[in-house]
């Protein structure tokens, strides 16, 4: 089965270096913790050498209103530019970086944010307002842009994980977000701040399509039992025979044995019995 | 030798590096310089157009900011 949050990483990989990613598909053998320090050594190189020039933008900035900068900056900057220096220019301005966001439309955040420094996500997620990061969240998913999504997971405070679960409707979209997450610690932690009927319900969405099945899959065998097994339980155990027998078969015929012999044996004794009952199994 | 050259760049204790092979680190490292010189060269563009729509009356002190003399 092709490793979903590997390739992930390398798709961040060659947005940083601007090519194609079929370019950097080869390094997919390296696994996805490997690509992922990749990706984070070069995108900071990258972000390193244009800090003397960011550090003369926020010298700059302080002579423009905040009105004409956002005004200046949705019609001129290009959002890998704007994206690239909102973060330097909120590191250095905490105080100013929310009235400044509050003014830019959710869809030219959305474009900016595949772009922003990591480190400086780390640092400005916290203090940011879920009013204006939100939306920004359901424009990405609107877009289907997981893996840019899935870039803010780990940063994200709790409170902003609440307002998430409230203020953001598609849980299709937010298990496709979660799979690429590379930190399941950290996904550990947001299940535990969810409402466990919410956390179901993204988790029943598995069964949506085959890709989404897979996905799930993918998921629930990265993670320890203790979360898996819940999980697991919440998805398979909704199923009736006919649907188990379908979602079992797609994920053999797609070489995910290791994850679903993972996730049968999380789960409790009565599902996993019933499982491997079943005429394809494992 | 390639290899070497990306340490230089990305650092030392980068690993991974090791798992590539030269070719691979020759690609990305020439990658890498070329992203990183666009990286500048998309900001500077983009400032300099910007600076254009800045009120006549703080053109001149965000300019100097922007690109002080001899920058």
């Amino acid at each position: 089965m092709s490793d979903l949050v590997t390739r992930a990483q390398v798709e961040i990989l060659a947005a940083s270096l601007h090519v194609e990613p079929k370019r950097l598909a080869h390094l997919e053998r390296l696994g996805a913790e490997k690509v992922e320090q990749l990706q984070r050594r070069i995108s900071d190189k990258i972000f390193d050498h244009l800090d003397p020039m960011f550090a003369r933008v926020n010298k700059a900035s302080v002579l423009v209103p905040n009105a004409l900068v956002a005004k200046v900056t949705m019609a001129l900057i290009p959002p890998l530019v704007a994206g690239r220096a909102a973060g330097s220019i909120g590191v250095a301005h905490p105080g100013r970086i929310n009235d400044l966001l509050a003014r830019l439309t959710p869809e030219f955040m959305a474009d900016c944010s595949a772009h922003l420094d990591p480190r400086a996500v780390a640092i400005l997620a916290p203090q940011m307002p879920p009013e204006v990061i939100v939306p920004v969240a359901n424009e990405l998913l609107r877009r289907k842009d997981y893996v840019t999504a899935s870039r803010f997971i780990e940063s994200a405070p709790d409170d902003l994980v609440r307002a998430a679960e409230t203020g953001i409707p598609d849980d299709e979209g937010l298990l496709r977000t979660a799979v690429l997450t590379p930190s399941v610690e950290r996904l550990g932690e947001i299940v535990k701040v969810l409402p466990w009927e919410r956390v179901e319900q993204i988790t029943r969405t598995a069964g949506n399509s085959d890709e989404t099945l897979l996905a799930a899959t993918s998921l629930l065998g990265r993670m320890d039992p203790e979360l898996c097994g819940p999980l697991a339980t919440a998805f398979f155990g909704s199923l009736d025979d006919k649907e188990l027998d379908k979602a079992l078969a797609t994920i053999l015929d797609n070489g995910a044995d290791a994850e679903l012999r993972h996730i049968v044996a999380s789960v409790p004794d009565d599902l996993r019995e019933r499982i491997q009952a079943r005429p394809r199994t494992v | 030798m390639s290899k070497e050259n990306l340490r230089a760049e990305l650092g030392k204790d980068l690993k991974v590096i090791d798992e590539l092979t030269d070719e691979e680190a020759a690609e990305l490292l020439e990658m890498f310089d070329a992203a990183r010189t666009q990286a500048m060269d998309d900001l500077v563009a983009s400032l300099n157009e910007s600076l254009k729509h800045v009120p006549r009356v703080l053109r001149g002190p965000v300019k100097l900011a922007l690109f002080p003399k001899g920058s």
